[in-house]
């Protein structure tokens, strides 16, 4: 970590920088960093190396610049605890996210975070076993129906029903006449 | 040992079967007698025909009663499949591998995973959790139940170390719905198990009644499936807590009769339950069903064929009524109630094709029969109402003196005033004998009065029961009546999540709504019935009352504040409720913790934390990888979201993104990278919700 050297940085506008030192904030408050010496240190020092950028000629916004700093950091320290447990991806931003939940470093590590190495082996082995585990080994195998006779009343509807699926008006025209018998039935019973 | 139990099984049978005939055979014969003393003629016979379905439905359910209600009191009860479990020690060290499979479907996440906690730490305690692996099968479609499902879950394997214990699967296209899901799981990984057993999203058992089960299963090698009873539990509305006070109250009684007959011949209903993998994988897999749905096609009441077609395996199917430790929960209301109603309905209706299908053992084809009667029977009911009305306007309108013709019923000198309140006297003394007897059951059997809240808060809330039943017996009449007929004239329902939350109740507009062929309905059997007289009104005054009032009715049994002010009374009590089993309070106190999780909290959807939240990305990125898709990156949606926020999106476009890992991550980066002036506000907002 950076000795804290920051003054505020000269910007056209103020606002930008408020802006980037709230973008940063809530993106180490995202990872739930809630140490709050932590944070400060965190975010002056990222602010610190995006004031220098912009003082260096980059004509990206403040909040810009200091989000892409944030994520650099993040991502270097991410990078090298995952090589330091022994392991490697190429996708070290969501790995090492997904790593970080899974030990539970906000809960068990927050002081770990971004904290040049060596780590304890202790945390080392949270991230080398988090592993997202969602489901055993496959074993396939098939279900397949085995055949039912249902039987000559069943299969008499079967037939049936084929027959209006082949002539949908037919199925119209059946709705129709138990409608109409229905009426008569109503009919004869009320005479 | 085989022809004893089958002597026994006959001996049940035959008693079973010729009290059920008794007693249905004398109100349909008083009822005969009755329609000939007043004159036979064709539609008096039609009339009959419906009477006898009815009323042997009616015996069915009050022999049920009897035989229950005496088994309970037999000195050594046998022919009960958890016994088996007193009977020796084998295996009591290892248990072989079991799956429990719970199918998810929008479900409320909370909820879900809380139970999922409740039974795996449940399971920790008895010492024998290691042998149990839990399985989510999701077939979410809604990205926000998607989304937090996958967060909640693995959270809560992170706080119990259970990955590799409690997994999570997703499927994108849900083949099948419910049973597909499950037939895919056994595909897939059902021979690493010897056992499943089946869970229902609401579904909660205990650790020491999960192990037992496998012990059932054991011990007896020729069971397939084994059943519990599961109580309804977490009633909060008026109608929820009158659901679980008759499901806790009348259930064993019932439970008891229900097993006294069927022993290995028993049924499956979709949860809580065990199934041994090996018959089940290669026998009961289920064939489609000739024609289109509703009526063909897909079956959706997949739990009673898989039973039939075990049996036609020759395994035995038993219910395991008595079994402590099984809960479910119930809908909170009577408009809920009837949605899920309506798709049982189908389902049900479905199995007339499979009535007559050669090799199906006859107790399947009578659990099938049950099931479809479990619905027609109210659209005989309204028949029979129409018939009998439109005869009884017919007598009124004749202005002919009545003379009756001789009957048997002569010999007792009953007159037909008599006769006719004998025979309403016997039949309305069927349909609440079940009531008297659970009644008397709760009074004399030992200790049990005492979680219903002794044997006064009994009475009341037995009272209270058979009132408002009396009162919505009507209200479901028409609703089933419809759901038959609908089903019949081809209009299938869609697949819905079953909502179990009370909240603030219906609203009386909206119940009104909802109620309003009911209303009309009341309204109709009222100027019918007084047109004839008012006599005849007053014997339909249930009918027409219930559907009349059936807005207030429905508003009124849905409030979760009346059900409060009862249990506060002690009213309508539950055994669990005056001492809460662990697994119920471990499941209560999850859902508040997964409720108020402040990764949910806030406007923000699911969608929106997916693509702006550091772990739950990392999660859907990481989950949505184990899925090779060759789908396109959906560059445009990503721009599109960036540029018009996320409610610009349609839902099948947000699936898109989600499904699509480098999407999700592009989206995430340039949320937090971009600069904060060229994307839409609502990520900025999002953003600020860390603070």
């Amino acid at each position: 970590m950076d000795t804290l050297k920051f003054t505020a940085p000269r910007a056209k506008n103020f606002v930008d920088w408020t802006t980037a030192y709230e973008r940063v904030e809530r993106y180490f408050l995202s990872l739930r960093i809630e140490n709050k010496l932590l944070l400060s240190q965190l975010i002056a020092a990222i602010l610190s190396r995006a004031a220098a950028r912009l003082d260096s000629g980059s004509e990206l916004a403040p909040p810009v610049i200091a989000m892409q700093e944030a994520r650099k950091e993040v991502d270097d320290w991410f990078r090298n605890v995952l090589i330091m447990a022994g392991l490697f991806s190429d996708q070290v931003g969501a790995h090492g996210r997904l790593a970080l939940f899974l030990s539970n470093l906000p809960g068990r590590w927050q002081n770990e975070f971004m904290h040049p190495g060596p780590w304890p082996e202790d945390f080392l082995d949270a991230i080398r076993s988090a592993y997202l585990d969602t489901s055993p080994e496959f074993e396939r195998s098939s279900m397949t129906p085995r055949p039912i006779d249902l039987g000559p009343v069943s299969a008499l509807a079967d037939e049936t029903w084929k027959v209006i699926g082949r002539w949908p008006y037919l199925g119209t025209v059946f709705v129709w006449g138990l409608y109409l018998a229905a009426l008569s039935f109503i009919f004869l019973m009320t005479r | 040992m085989a022809g004893k139990y089958r002597a026994m099984v006959s001996t049940r049978r035959l008693v079973f079967f010729t009290t059920a005939l008794l007693l249905g055979s004398v109100p349909a014969v008083l009822f005969a007698d009755f329609l000939w003393r007043l004159g036979y003629s064709i539609p008096k016979g039609f009339l009959l025909a419906l009477f006898i379905i009815l009323i042997s439905s009616v015996a069915w359910g009050a022999t049920h009663a009897i035989i229950g209600f005496l088994s309970r009191r037999m000195p050594r009860r046998t022919g009960r499949i958890e016994s088996s479990l007193e009977h020796d020690n084998e295996n009591e060290e290892t248990l072989p591998a079991v799956a429990i499979a719970m199918p998810v479907y929008n479900e409320d996440t909370s909820r879900v995973m809380a139970g999922l906690k409740a039974m795996y730490l449940a399971l920790e305690k008895t010492g024998r959790g290691e042998s149990f692996d839990f399985f989510v099968l999701s077939d979410s479609t809604d990205p926000e139940k998607w989304v937090r499902e996958e967060y909640i879950w693995s959270l809560l394997c992170r706080k119990l170390k259970a990955f590799g214990r409690i997994h999570y699967r997703r499927r994108s296209v849900n083949t099948d719905k419910k049973a597909g899901n499950l037939l895919e799981f056994c595909q897939d990984w059902g021979r690493r198990y010897r056992y499943m057993i089946t869970l229902d999203a609401d579904s909660l058992m205990g650790g020491d009644e999960l192990v037992n089960l496998v012990g059932i299963m054991e011990r007896n090698h020729n069971v397939g499936i084994c059943q519990t009873a599961p109580r309804i539990v977490f009633g909060e509305s008026f109608w929820g807590r009158l659901q679980q006070f008759s499901n806790h109250f009348y259930g064993p009684v019932f439970m008891s009769g229900l097993n006294s007959w069927q022993q290995g011949d028993g049924n499956y209903w979709g949860h809580n339950a065990i199934i041994r993998m090996v018959p089940f994988m290669d026998h009961c897999a289920l064939p489609d069903l000739p024609g289109r749905e509703p009526f063909g096609g897909k079956i959706l009441s997949h739990d009673f064929v898989e039973a039939a077609l075990m049996r036609r395996a020759g395994y035995e199917v038993w219910l395991a009524g008595e079994y402590e430790g099984s809960y479910e929960e119930g809908p909170q209301d009577i408009v809920e109630h009837a949605v899920r109603d309506r798709r049982w309905c189908q389902g049900n209706l479905q199995h007339v094709w499979l009535l007559f299908s050669r090799g199906l053992m006859p107790s399947s084809r009578i659990h099938l029969a049950n099931g479809i009667l479990g619905y027609a029977s109210s659209l005989f009911w309204l028949l029979f109402l129409i018939l009998g009305g439109i005869l009884a306007y017919n007598r009124e309108r004749s202005g002919l003196t009545l003379l009756p013709e001789s009957g048997f019923a002569n010999f007792w000198e009953l007159t037909i005033g008599q006769h006719a309140i004998l025979l309403a006297g016997v039949t309305f003394a069927l349909l609440f004998l079940p009531k008297v007897l659970g009644l008397l059951d709760g009074w004399i059997t030992k200790g049990r009065a005492k979680g219903f809240g002794g044997r006064t808060r009994i009475l009341l809330s037995v009272g209270l029961e058979t009132i408002v039943s009396a009162l919505v017996a009507p209200i479901f009449m028409v609703y089933h009546s419809g759901f038959v007929l609908a089903t019949m004239l081809g209009k299938g329902v869609s697949w819905t999540t079953q909502n179990r939350v009370a909240g603030k109740g219906i609203q009386l507009p909206d119940a009104i709504r909802a109620h309003k062929l009911h209303i009309l309905a009341g309204a109709g059997i009222l100027c019918l019935s007084q047109s004839i007289s008012m006599s005849f009104s007053l014997w339909m005054a249930p009918i027409w009352l219930g559907l009349s009032l059936s807005p207030l009715i429905s508003f009124l049994l849905s409030k979760p504040s009346i059900g409060s002010l009862l249990r506060r009374f002690g009213i309508l009590m539950i055994p669990e409720e005056s001492k809460e089993p662990e697994v119920l309070c471990l499941a209560r106190l999850g859902e508040q913790e997964f409720s108020e999780l402040e990764e949910f909290s806030g406007a923000f959807s699911g969608f929106e934390r997916a693509a702006v939240d550091p772990y739950v990305n990392a999660i859907r990125v990481a989950m949505a990888r184990k899925t090779k898709s060759d789908q396109p990156v959906p560059r445009n949606l990503v721009v599109q979201a960036l540029k018009t926020g996320a409610g610009s999106l349609s839902v099948a476009d947000r699936m898109k993104i989600l499904e699509c890992p480098d999407a999700l991550l592009d989206l995430y980066n340039r949320i937090w990278l971009d600069d904060p002036k060229s994307i839409h506000g609502s990520w900025s907002r999002a953003i600020a919700n860390y603070n």
